[in-house]
């Protein structure tokens, strides 16, 4: 069977977009693409984060599986765990209530922060920060101690966010709602920032079913001139030496190693190796487009390997402050 | 627009008398060290406990823009503070003897937006008074929100029985605050 017609034939089955199935093929031949597509209909069992900023790990845990949920130690974060079973909703339980945990749809938005390591006292930026989970995962590794400006652009998913950091305790954010974009206008230099961009999010099949047929091709190239917009907008902020996080939910590489690339090549920027040990090497080809060799050292998860969402994560650092005129 | 401010003495009046009420004297002192009160006036008049920190951050940015919010939500003033859940989280080790405690049957019932009846409370602390506000706590001393206590008397027994009316419950964040 040629390319063409197995791509049909894995659209109409799975229910994708012809062309979605096009690229995974390229990308993942052809087992790959099933494995993937397989995945992606089993879905993923959420993870609670518990919020250390009010409870140990430890008591969370013995207070919950009291209650009858089976929980299971995220791999390489000691302060999560997947949800097995839950006789009640995730959302409704006392402990839920209290701020002691957090609920994430997947282990793969756990990354992003982890990578970034942000320690107390430090200056950090949280760019795309609504409803706040990543947020308030940095203010518990912050201790609640330096500030975080977190900024987002939607109406309503700030809300979500005021209502999370409160539950949680969280007290050292400064929440704007604006255009990320519009961040250099402050004038502040952060020791660190999440990019956690906005994207296809292709990588969510797994939580949202609807994402298969919901974007087209030129989306992917919308979102990455939006992403590529975001991050040169964003270096501007960074101290000299700064730490930088790029992550998506996608596993688009023009969302991805293509926007990394790009800002390789115009800015003075170097790839940090990350303390993950998971996630498979970032591509350097793909679609006939070469890209920056150290782009290797950027990582991608996948459901079908590692229990996951899709998802991608860079981590730059920025070698010499920037200008506002750059 | 919201605008932020540093609150006024007259403010700073107002929330301190409503907190030595809740918990004595000093609990002002303890609950501001590190932190600065902090006003967002709009519609109504919002308080926040903010850090050091982020105040100098508002303080470099406020002319640029001004934020969506900041530090800890602690409650409001609409003539008198009235305290939110989280300032009642910070306040509530200070000010066991101004709550009750409750089973875990009131405990749920609370948090549905419930009163609680006298057969789910367990234990009412020494200073709490018939007809004033009091901490509703688990037994665990957790604090699960704000209630009124009153004396009714009960239709079929005639007996005078005790109720917990509910004020705010943290089961706001799950039936508002998404």
């Amino acid at each position: 069977m040629d390319v063409g017609e197995l791509a049909k034939k894995l659209a109409e089955k799975y229910g994708y977009h012809v062309y979605m199935i096009e690229r995974y093929l390229e990308l993942f031949g052809e087992e790959g693409t099933i494995e993937f597509l397989e995945a992606n209909e089993k879905g993923l069992n959420p993870v609670i984060r518990c919020n250390t900023l009010k409870i140990s790990v430890e008591s969370l845990r013995n207070r919950l599986v009291k209650k009858g949920f089976v929980l299971r130690k995220v791999p390489w974060i000691d302060y999560a765990f997947q949800v097995v079973k839950s006789p009640f909703s995730l959302g409704s339980t006392t402990e839920y209530l209290l701020g002691y945990y957090y609920v994430h749809r997947g282990m793969g938005s756990l990354l992003p922060v982890h990578a970034l390591d942000p320690k107390p006292g430090e200056i950090v930026i949280d760019a795309a920060a609504a409803p706040g989970g990543k947020t308030s995962q940095m203010a518990q590794l912050m201790k609640n101690k330096g500030v975080i400006l977190a900024v987002d652009i939607s109406r309503e998913r700030m809300k979500s966010l005021r209502s999370n950091l409160s539950r949680l305790g969280v007290e050292n954010v400064i929440a704007y709602r604006m255009d990320a974009r519009d961040l250099p206008k402050f004038g502040i230099k952060a020791d660190k920032i999440l990019l956690d961009a906005p994207c296809t999010g292709e990588g969510l099949i797994p939580i949202d079913r609807s994402r298969k047929k919901s974007r087209l091709i030129e989306d992917i190239k919308y979102c990455s001139t939006l992403q590529f917009s975001m991050l040169t907008a964003l270096l501007k902020c960074l101290k000299k030496g700064g730490i930088l996080v790029y992550s998506t939910c996608s596993i688009a590489p023009e969302e991805n190693e293509l926007v990394i690339h790009r800002v390789l090549e115009r800015f003075p920027l170097s790839i940090e190796k990350m303390d993950l040990k998971d996630g498979l090497p970032g591509f350097t080809e793909f679609f006939g487009c070469k890209v920056r060799d150290e782009i290797r050292e950027a990582r991608r998860f996948y459901p079908h390997i590692h229990g996951t969402e899709g998802f991608f994560i860079c981590k730059l650092r920025l070698r010499e402050e920037l200008n506002d005129n750059i | 627009m919201i605008i932020f401010r540093k609150a006024t003495k007259k403010e700073i009046v107002k929330i301190e008398k409503a907190l030595n009420e809740w918990a004595g004297k000093n609990i002002y002192k303890k609950i501001t060290s590190g932190r600065i009160v902090v006003i967002g006036e709009g519609r109504i008049k919002e308080v926040f406990l903010v850090p050091v920190e982020v105040c100098n951050i508002l303080d470099k940015t406020k002319k640029v823009r001004m934020p969506y919010y900041l530090g800890l939500f602690f409650g409001e003033i609409n003539g008198e503070f009235k305290i939110s859940l989280e300032g009642l989280w910070l306040i509530s080790k200070y000010s066991r003897e101004r709550g009750v405690v409750v089973s875990e049957k009131g405990e749920q019932l609370f948090l549905y937006g419930r009163d609680i009846l006298e057969e789910s409370i367990i234990k009412v602390g020494s200073l709490v008074q018939i007809g004033s506000k009091v901490i509703v706590f688990n037994k665990f001393y957790e604090p699960l929100g704000l209630g009124m206590i009153s004396k009714f008397s009960d239709k079929l027994t005639e007996q005078p029985k005790t109720i917990i009316k509910n004020i705010l419950d943290r089961g706001w964040y799950l039936r508002k605050g998404r």
